[in-house]
């Protein structure tokens, strides 16, 4: 293979250059972190005279870190629960079973993925259901929004499921919520645990609906305390570098683990158009 | 096999209520909220009387007027969809071709650039105001290079403000549109590249008359995904500047949190449903474009 007069290992060396664009505006936060308070003050990359690892210690003692840390993960495992079972059945019916129906349901879902949310007639219909500040509100909240593009992946892999399995299921007698729980969720596994990563990611990062919907500062996850440190914090950037990436810990393991999962996720739909 | 006796088994087997649960909730949380807004975005709707009132296009005309000062934040919203979708689809673009170059890290390399899209843009939001502080790295760096001439108050400064957080969006979803279309690339046929190669195509003739044709419709994906996310951006904005100095880098979502916390509920509707309108009329329009000048591989 000739590549014009570009060998491949030059290639190869700028791509790792070029990941220093990523990797600097990290690298700055973190050797800032470690830092006192005087030598953050001058911003530079340079690495700390002495390493501050007490700043850790101290954004943990200081707030409510680990409550926060509780909600969050109420918030992101409740909905993203709530959202592949609800979604797996869904789509396993708009799939299997065609009707006009169905077809206007799927493309109601469909108009998710585009619209935008009206945040102030949302906001009356969760106070109208007593959905604020409460854990099964925002997490219902958050199953309804993740929904559109749910669907969109298990109406993707469902497609190609061969309905066979179906027949061979109902051999054995049992009732249909029965079957499709022992039978065919398990044959999903690859597209939920794709379906999962990617709202887990989405949800443990959103801001705006703890924005809107939580006041409540002892229900607020991760995110909104990380907002609400900028004011405590002010002029203590070390401690504001060092709580920024602690709440970043989970979705930094969640990616290391499942980018496959995530990054294929996102684009199979694109591709396929 | 008779038909009406396959509808009775299909029925029996594929009953409508599994799919209830999700419609149900997906119904009452987002698409009946969302309609509503058609009607209250009509009235005079607040915090501070009772009653609604309809009011006709009342608080349209009060959005669009001159002494409102919306017009910016119009403006604002479209640089910022507009200028983060072109430059993520060309820097995508580049990162894509050059990770298709068979590189032995590629996986990892396109791990690395994905990477920013899943993190928090509150993270981001300190992060880049120091970057881009009048003492911090940006400067820094410029004047390191002997560019003082370049350096500025980037958040600070009224025309910059809004180009440097679209700038915080390239850097943070540019690998988005990358993987797209690295996924894309990988549907180009072998024997393509291999006859392109036995006729001694150079490299600007395949890029231009092989690749890019194939890359269309992940062009046409990344444009319309890439309006829909700009026109509705709402976090960086808020957490970078919170639309200022002086509403100069307000955005529609920043408009619509501000007139809610006033108690303006019926004029933040409208305006929730102008970015409806927006983001609808953005996705017809870049399907009409780009239909007109389909390219057809296949």
């Amino acid at each position: 293979m000739k590549k014009g007069n570009w060998p491949k290992l030059i290639i190869e060396v700028l791509m790792w250059g070029l990941t220093l664009i990523i990797f600097l505006p990290l690298y700055f936060v973190f050797v800032n972190s470690l830092k006192s308070g005087m030598e953050v003050s001058a911003m530079s990359l340079s690495l700390p005279s002495v390493f501050h690892w007490e700043n850790y210690k101290e954004v943990f003692q200081s707030g409510n870190i680990w409550m926060a840390f509780l909600n969050s993960l109420i918030f992101s495992f409740g909905s993203i629960i709530v959202c592949s079972v609800l979604s797996a059945m869904a789509s396993y019916i708009i799939v299997r079973r065609k009707s006009r129906m169905n077809s206007v349901i799927f493309n109601l879902f469909l108009i998710g993925l585009i619209a935008p949310m009206n945040m102030v007639t949302t906001f009356q219909f969760m106070k109208a259901l007593h959905f604020i500040n409460t854990y099964h509100g925002l997490v219902l909240l958050y199953a309804a929004y993740f929904m559109p593009f749910t669907i969109f992946l298990y109406n993707g892999f469902i497609r190609n499921l061969p309905v066979d399995l179906d027949e061979a299921a109902t051999i054995d007698g049992s009732g249909p919520l029965r079957r499709f729980f022992v039978v065919i969720f398990p044959l999903l596994k690859s597209v939920t645990v794709t379906a999962l990563v990617i709202n887990f990611v989405n949800c443990w990062n959103d801001f705006m609906f703890p924005l809107y919907f939580i006041t409540q500062t002892d229900k607020w996850g991760v995110v909104l305390l990380l907002f609400q440190f900028t004011g405590t914090f002010y002029g203590q950037d070390q401690l504001l570098f060092a709580s920024a990436l602690v709440i970043m810990v989970p979705t930094l393991i969640v990616y290391l683990f499942g980018q496959k999962y995530i990054i294929s996720g996102m684009t199979a739909g694109a591709v396929k158009g | 096999m008779n038909k009406l006796h396959n509808q009775k088994i299909i029925r029996k087997m594929y009953p409508q209520y599994l799919l209830i649960p999700a419609f149900v909730l997906y119904l009452a949380l987002f698409l009946i909220p969302n309609l509503t807004s058609f009607f209250y975005a009509f009235t005079n709707w607040n915090a501070y009387s009772k009653t609604i009132k309809f009011i006709g296009l009342g608080n349209f005309q009060e959005i669009f007027s001159s002494s409102s000062g919306n017009t910016g934040v119009f403006i604002n919203t479209v640089i910022f969809a507009v200028f983060t979708t072109v430059l993520k689809i060309v820097f995508g673009l580049i990162l894509a071709l050059l990770l298709n170059e068979g590189l032995r890290t590629k996986n990892v390399l396109r791990a690395i650039f994905y990477m920013p899209i899943t993190l928090s843009t509150v993270l981001l939001g300190i992060t880049f105001s120091e970057i881009y502080s009048p003492d911090g790295l940006l400067n820094k760096a410029l004047s390191t290079f002997g560019l003082d001439f370049l350096t500025n108050s980037w958040l600070s400064n009224p025309h910059l403000a809004i180009w440097s957080i679209s700038s915080v969006e390239v850097w943070r979803a540019s690998g988005f549109a990358m993987a797209i279309f690295l996924a894309a690339l990988q549907t180009i046929p072998k024997e393509i590249h291999e006859a392109a190669e036995m006729d001694g195509a150079g490299a600007y003739y395949k890029l231009f008359n092989i690749i890019l044709p194939y890359l269309y419709q992940s062009i046409v994906i990344n444009t319309i995904l890439g309006m829909i996310s700009g026109l509705k951006v709402f976090d960086l904005i808020y957490v970078i500047s919170n639309g200022g100095p002086a509403r100069k880098s307000e955005v529609l979502n920043v408009t619509v949190l501000n007139e809610f916390g006033k108690g303006n509920y019926g004029y933040s509707t409208a305006l929730g449903l102008l970015l409806f309108v927006f983001v609808t009329a953005a996705y017809f329009l870049v399907n009409a474009i780009f239909k007109k000048f389909e390219v057809d591989v296949s």
